[in-house]
């Protein structure tokens, strides 16, 4: 086995092996579960570092296992510029997750069965991104939502969490349905699971054409939490412990916009996609304004956060919507940058939540004054969603709205700049309540520095993403060859 | 010449200053270190000056947002001198205001060499996404202000966020027009997509025009986009005034000044422009109606210039325009330099400083007019738009001459005595000569840096004209104020005003015969119930759009969305899935213990169900699987 392939292989069996040691020798480990899940994200994330010299070099070359040779199924991953942005977040927001359950989640008996899921989670979404066919990456991305089931079912905040990680499954797995559809007809058509061979069988095949995208976009969009599909993200996101919520809002809603580029987007051509541009831009406004008006009149500062996330995806699915370089650029930077953003807005809350023991916005007020470090973080959090330049998010946001622009759909394109005014509503809305107005003195509770490490770190991380924007933007231009044909 | 020197003084060392202040802690700064942050508008000053000794000057590049071409800030002359001019009023500002940027307001002292400096930019670059990051850091800077101010005094943080929401309107409307001009001509050059938007079609020059104008509206805080002026009033003067009285305002005109080809390019265009600043002057006059406060008239009067400003827009061309507005900025600069102190002890002969402060704003708009006048004779419109303008200019003086005694004892004997009078005709002289003397540099500056030469007064007008109105300003000013001595008017309101002259009229009639309950026939009982009725209009516009429309229309929205929230997301919520899961479970548990074994049973056949439907699709693909193998 060559270096590279050690490495792509590293980034995910570290993950699965470490989860797998942690449910065998839970009782001997659980004390240090959280240190050796801890070591084994930095030790992924390593890796996936260490081969971003590779890639530079254009080097992705595929590992592959022959699994079912007769039925052509072969379990291959890769990693080329397209899985780039996304298994970065996943790995980045997996370490910020598990740093910040050292404070947020309880050691407790279930401790390593905890970190054991949240491995095994991230595991999913990694391998779902690494996977170079579609056999393995439909594994990962059930293994992906069991996982995540499992940690909101058994570590859920209320009495309600046995319902909510019912629905939570039940609709994500209606999408994952439909992607499997989507892959079987692939799969009949193709004879093969490897993503270069169904490429070929597609066009090949033009009639089927639509009705797999629109499988593919169906379930996705029900990962991304587009409207209407949305209906399982705030109780999910509200329900699941901090650390499950950060990764389900920060890098697992971020799958929806790797399966759209992964398949419809990558599968088909400019001319035969362009079909779904409008249907697409138009349920990103709807759900930029739906998410946005919901947070404005919701009062649970964690579900605010979480109809904000329904937000953000409609400003990516608009993106994609474009069709143009610019568009999709930017939409793939805003995930990464959402993830940021988002991971840090609920570190924030978290804190809060941790501190006061409050989720109700009108019950929390002048936390400015007892909590300058988190005031600050919360405020660079609240600029940086609003789309101030210097900060993560502007940069992707003006790339998704130039994209706009450049195409036929003008009126879409101006609704879509306007609806960034709710994005600042709400969350002007929410900082003003829980840190400017002065109010009722709640008594303020230790929280631990762990919380505060991942909260300011991601402060930071924002910043400095907003104001050194180019290496990212360059490193994400590489999958623009890999999308729709490469012609732009 | 390397423009390294120029870039240093003029944004670098502002910008770091900016950020050093608001990072460093109080404590840890001493008075000198802060003394010498505060005298470096002068190392500014003379940056931007040494710009001027040399013939050409290379730009400062960077290649920060990858997508977004190359960067650059240059230093083109005539915009050197723009920033010139705000380095002297921003050094003024911090000079005339000095206790309100001490040690113990470095923060508020950081936001305001981040918005110089982002300013700086925003009119040096030739970049338009470099322009709006700038304008937005330099609303940000007031808005960081505001929050600040908010903290320390208690004032509520709906302001700031009001403000934040204001400014983000006019953003987005610049950054729209931006991206759509983008989208046509693929640059971020400012000057190329302005000249290559003329030729573009009708209805996206509209767009693009609509968009510009939201943030021109914006900055310049004319109805409806002024409400950040109306919460920034709260502010400290020093701030006030450097925010909404020079840097904003001057960014505002800066990028009308960019955008007159545009909006003279159709002539509709100029038109709507045209109505529509006028109705927003009338929705000011009606705003500001029952102010008094000589910082109110003088918002107002602002405002007013602000108008007329645009209103020229219209119809000069931009060559002239640059003109007036560098004569605008000039005057802007020693207004706010010449303005009485409100926030300290009056000193002697305070009324008459205040009155010839305002009288100068007067002078100023009285020759703003002078010019709309003229110009608006060349449409047919310009008339009747004339009109409200002229109607607002005697509705400010009708105000101004309430100040005197809206601020001090009744028995005041205002200005009527000799000496006042005298000193306040010198001085009216002066200001005339001032004014001349304003108007020459001007044009003069604009031959020097536009290599054209220009004339302020329209060249249509003579010489009686001109004499005829100077004259009639000032008799028309001098009357009002002998028809409020004479009557004696001593209140600071208005509508006051109105109701003494309801109870006084009626008795001086009855007193003649006129039987209490008749119809008077007298015409100034006419007029008065005429006003009477205008005023009542005015304050109903003002109670049901002005002061409560807001709130109303959010409280309307805000119904509507808690409707959709109460019946959409509370139906889709985990609550409903609580009932299902116990309503299957609870089913299952009596299927099963009437049935034991069913649910066994069940999970067999569906076990069945899907083995039969992986052998059809198998069975179905059983050709291409053997061939395949």
């Amino acid at each position: 086995m060559e270096i590279q392939e050690f490495l792509v292989s590293s980034v995910l069996l570290v993950k699965v092996f470490t989860a797998l040691l942690l449910f065998a020798f839970g009782k001997l480990t659980k004390s240090i579960a959280k240190y050796v899940a801890l070591i084994a994200s930095l030790i992924s994330l390593g890796f996936f570092l260490s081969y971003l010299p590779t890639l530079q070099q254009g080097i992705s070359t595929p590992i592959g296992l022959e699994f079912l040779p007769e039925l052509g199924i072969e379990l291959s991953i890769k990693i080329d510029w397209l899985t780039f942005p996304f298994l970065l977040t996943e790995e980045f927001v997996t370490l910020f997750a598990i740093i910040y359950a050292f404070g947020g989640v309880k050691t407790d008996e279930r401790s390593h069965f905890f970190y054991g899921f949240l491995l095994l989670f991230s595991a999913g979404m990694s391998g779902t991104t690494l996977a170079n066919d579609i056999f393995l990456f439909y594994i990962f991305w059930e293994l992906m939502l069991i996982a995540s089931s499992i940690l909101v079912l058994n570590w859920g905040e209320s009495i309600k969490r046995s319902a909510v990680a019912l629905k939570y499954f039940i609709i994500t797995h209606l999408g994952s349905l439909l992607v499997l559809i989507a892959f079987m007809i692939l799969y009949t058509q193709s004879g093969g699971d490897n993503f270069s061979a169904l490429r070929e069988s597609v066009q090949d095949n033009p009639e089927t054409i639509s009705m797999i995208s629109i499988f593919f976009l169906l379930g996705f969009a029900i990962k991304m939490a587009i409207v209407p599909f949305h209906i399982w993200l705030p109780d999910t996101h509200a329900e699941a412990p901090m650390p499950v919520t950060i990764m389900l809002a920060a890098a697992m809603l971020s799958m929806g916009t790797y399966g759209i580029l992964r398949f419809p987007m990558s599968l088909l051509t400019v001319q035969q996609f362009s079909q779904f541009s409008l249907p697409l831009m138009v349920f990103g406004v709807v759900s930029e304004f739906y998410g946005s008006i919901m947070a404005l009149v919701e009062t649970n500062i964690k579900r605010i956060i979480a109809y904000s996330s329904v937000s953000q995806m409609g400003y990516i699915l608009f993106g994609l919507g474009t069709i143009t370089s610019l568009g999709v650029m930017g939409a793939t930077l805003h995930v990464i940058y959402h993830a940021i953003v988002k991971a840090l807005l609920f570190c924030c809350v978290g804190w809060i939540i941790q501190a006061v023991g409050q989720y109700d916005i009108n019950s929390i007020r002048g936390l400015k004054g007892k909590m300058p470090l988190l005031t600050f973080c919360f405020v660079i959090g609240s600029l940086a969603i609003s789309g101030v330049p210097v900060l993560a998010l502007f940069n992707s946001e003006w790339l998704i709205f130039s994209g706009g622009f450049q195409t036929q759909f003008l009126v879409l394109a101006l609704i879509e700049i306007l609806g960034s005014i709710l994005t600042v509503a709400y969350i002007m809305r929410l900082a003003g309540a829980l840190f400017f107005i002065p109010g009722n003195e709640l008594p303020i509770n230790q929280v631990h520095v762990s919380i505060k490490v991942s909260t300011v770190a991601l402060a930071i991380l924002t910043i400095i993403a907003g104001v050194f924007p180019k290496p990212l933007y360059d490193y994400v231009a590489n999958e623009l060859p890999l999308i729709l044909g490469g012609g732009w | 010449m390397t423009a390294f020197f120029p870039f240093l003084t003029v944004f670098l060392i502002p910008m770091v200053f900016g950020v050093g202040l608001l990072v460093i802690p109080m404590s840890a700064l001493r008075k000198s270190s802060i003394q010498i942050v505060k005298s470096s508008p002068i190392l500014a000053a003379i940056g931007a000056f040494t710009v001027f000794l040399v013939e050409d000057i290379n730009s400062i590049c960077t290649e920060w947002l990858a997508a977004a071409e190359t960067m650059c800030v240059g230093f083109e002359k005539s915009a050197i001198l723009i920033v010139l001019f705000l380095t002297v009023g921003f050094y003024s500002t911090l000079i005339i205001y000095p206790e309100y940027f001490t040690r113990s307001s470095t923060k508020l002292l950081g936001f305001m060499f981040i918005s110089f400096a982002a300013a700086n930019v925003a009119i040096l670059t030739n970049h338009f996404l470099m322009r709006y990051i700038a304008l937005e850091l330099v609303g940000l800077s007031l808005v960081g202000i505001s929050l600040l101010h908010t903290i320390s005094n208690g004032i509520p943080w709906r302001n700031a966020g009001l403000m934040f929401l204001n400014f983000k309107i006019g953003d987005l409307g610049l950054l729209s027009s931006i991206l759509f001009m983008h989208s046509k001509t693929l640059s971020f050059s400012i000057n190329e997509n302005l000249t290559q938007a003329i030729v573009f079609p009708s209805s996206a020059r509209s767009v693009i025009i609509f968009c510009l104008l939201v943030s021109i509206w914006v900055k310049l805080a004319i109805w409806p986009l002024n409400i950040w002026l109306n919460t920034s009033s709260s502010l400290f003067p020093g701030i006030r005034s450097w925010f909404t009285h020079l840097l904003l305002p001057v960014l505002g005109v800066y990028l009308l000044y960019r955008s007159t080809v545009l909006i003279q390019s159709n002539n509709a265009y100029a038109i709507t422009v045209f109505l529509f600043i006028n109705l927003a002057l009338l929705i000011n006059e009606i705003q500001y109606f029952f102010s008094s406060s000589q910082g109110r008239i003088s918002s107002e009067l602002h405002l007013f210039s602000f108008s007329c400003l645009v209103l020229l827009a219209t119809r000069v061309d931009q060559h002239t325009f640059w003109a007036y507005m560098v004569l605008w900025v000039m005057v802007s600069i020693i207004v706010e330099l010449c303005k009485p102190r409100n926030d300290k002890p009056q000193r002697k002969n305070h009324e008459i400083t205040k009155f010839l402060y305002l009288s100068s704003q007067f002078l100023f708009l009285g020759f703003l007019m002078l010019v709309i006048w003229k110009i608006s004779q060349l449409h047919i419109i310009g008339p009747f738009a004339y009109v409200i303008v002229w109607i607002a200019w005697w509705q400010n003086v009708f105000r101004f001459i309430q100040i005197p005694n809206a601020e001090k004892d009744q028995g005041e004997t205002g200005f009527l005595d000799k000496a006042k009078l005298k000193l306040f005709l010198g001085a009216s002289i002066c200001s005339v000569f001032c004014l001349l003397v304003l108007i020459f540099t001007a044009e003069s500056l604009t031959s020097y840096f536009k290599h054209r030469p220009v004339f302020l007064f329209p060249r249509e007008f003579i010489f009686p004209e001109i004499i005829f109105f100077i004259i009639s300003f000032w008799a028309g000013f001098l009357i009002s104020i002998l028809i409020k001595s004479f009557y004696g008017i001593k209140r600071n309101e208005i509508n006051q005003f109105q109701k003494r002259l309801n109870t006084f009229l009626p008795q001086h009639l009855h007193n003649k015969t006129i039987k209490p309950g008749t119809f008077s026939k007298d015409p100034l009982d006419f007029t008065n119930r005429l006003s009477n009725s205008i005023i009542s209009i005015f304050q109903f516009i003002y109670n049901q759009f002005e002061r409560s429309g807001i709130e109303k229309m959010i409280y309307a929205i805000n119904r509507v969305f808690k409707y959709l929230f109460e019946r959409i997301e509370r139906f889709t919520s985990a609550d409903l899935w609580v009932r299902i899961l116990h309503s299957v479970t609870g089913s299952s548990k009596s299927v099963q213990k009437a049935h034991t074994g069913l649910l066994r049973v069940n999970l067999l056949w569906m076990a069945i169900f899907i083995l039969i439907l992986i052998i059809l699709v198998i069975s179905f693909n059983f050709q291409s699987y053997l061939l395949f193998v």
